[in-house]
């Protein structure tokens, strides 16, 4: 495990309390959404950084749910919510930028606010776009750093201090999907163009 | 089809009721902090920094009970431009200086909500 892993690891288990009693926020504000999003999945499922289990009640019944998350104390709090989800779940202690999982191994991976908090995005997306089937689907919900010059620069100045307490928040996710390998199907806006819905395919 | 939140129209006034309460914290703060004697772009800088200062605590406790991206992005903008306009002020009393912060933090809302609902929804790829 590398240094930046291993801090990593240290503040998402120092927020995994906090996480766990804000989550009615995140639901009311974005329940809908990411319920539009993670109906979509289908087979076998990733659900990579799964965090206190909060969305795991947004998957449909009918699937094979593994989730991973390399924070133990937040796999501590999912592990309370797993009757939540109306499908079978799997959790594992992972880091998404070295699964385990043989390649194209997953007809779908689900990803919630993930890319914001781990160290090397593009690794982890590769290995994503390694461990889902050639016919596999790439379901996000994700934050980003905005479009806007004015709302990103903020985002850009804002990045050290949200890092040092959580995750960053000026990613370009959208550019590391695609550089990953991945075409996106699907990109839908929930809050500015800083808040998204992403569907993709393997390109 | 797009997806429909639950709550939208109490999501929103609470944004708003958030808003107001940005924008007069922060300008308060900045006309009680930065000395009139301050050439204006100095006291603009400076008052922009404490409007920040002066809504973060405010952001911790709004966030609390409906945190979201929304009321960070509002937030910030918020703390700087009535930071800004607090530390301009030429009133004598805090009122008339917390009635401009509110002001400015519904104004700045009012924009958030109109770009949003000019960029939210599907992306269209070509």
């Amino acid at each position: 495990m590398t240094e930046v892993s291993s801090r990593a690891i240290r503040k998402w288990n120092r927020a995994a309390p906090f996480m766990s009693s804000n989550e009615r926020s995140e639901e009311i504000r974005y329940g809908a959404y990411k319920r539009d999003v993670f109906r979509k999945a289908t087979g076998s499922t990733l659900l990579v950084a799964v965090g206190t289990g909060a969305d795991l009640k947004y998957f449909p019944a009918g699937i094979e749910l593994t989730g991973i998350d390399f924070a133990p104390r937040m796999l501590h709090f999912a592990r309370e919510r797993t009757s939540e989800c109306a499908s079978p779940v799997k959790l594992i202690e992972a880091d998404v930028t070295h699964l385990e999982f043989e390649d194209a191994s997953f007809d779908t991976v689900a990803t919630s606010c993930t890319f914001c908090s781990v160290p090397d995005p593009l690794a982890g997306l590769r290995e994503v776009h390694r461990v889902l089937k050639p016919d596999g689907r790439l379901l996000m919900f994700e934050h980003v750093r905005p479009g806007i010059a004015w709302l990103g620069l903020m985002m850009d100045l804002m990045n050290p201090l949200a890092r040092w307490v959580g995750p960053e928040v000026n990613r370009r996710t959208v550019d590391t999907v695609r550089v990953a390998g991945f075409r996106i199907t699907r990109e839908f806006n929930v809050f500015l163009d800083m808040v998204k819905l992403l569907e993709a395919e393997k390109g | 089809m797009a997806p429909v939140r639950e709550h939208a129209i109490a999501i929103r006034v609470f944004d708003y009721v958030c808003a107001g309460t940005f924008g007069g914290a922060a300008a308060v703060a900045a006309w009680c902090v930065v000395p009139s004697a301050l050439s204006i772009v100095p006291a603009m800088l400076l008052g922009m920094m404490v409007g920040i200062v002066a809504v973060l605590p405010l952001l911790l406790l709004l966030a609390s009970i409906l945190g979201g991206f929304e009321l960070i992005v509002l937030s910030m903008q918020v703390g700087m431009f009535a930071g800004m306009t607090g530390a301009m002020s030429g009133f004598a009393d805090w009122l008339g200086v917390a009635r401009d912060g509110v002001i400015i933090g519904l104004l700045i809302q009012v924009l958030l909500h109109a770009v949003d609902w000019w960029m939210g929804g599907e992306v269209q790829h070509d």
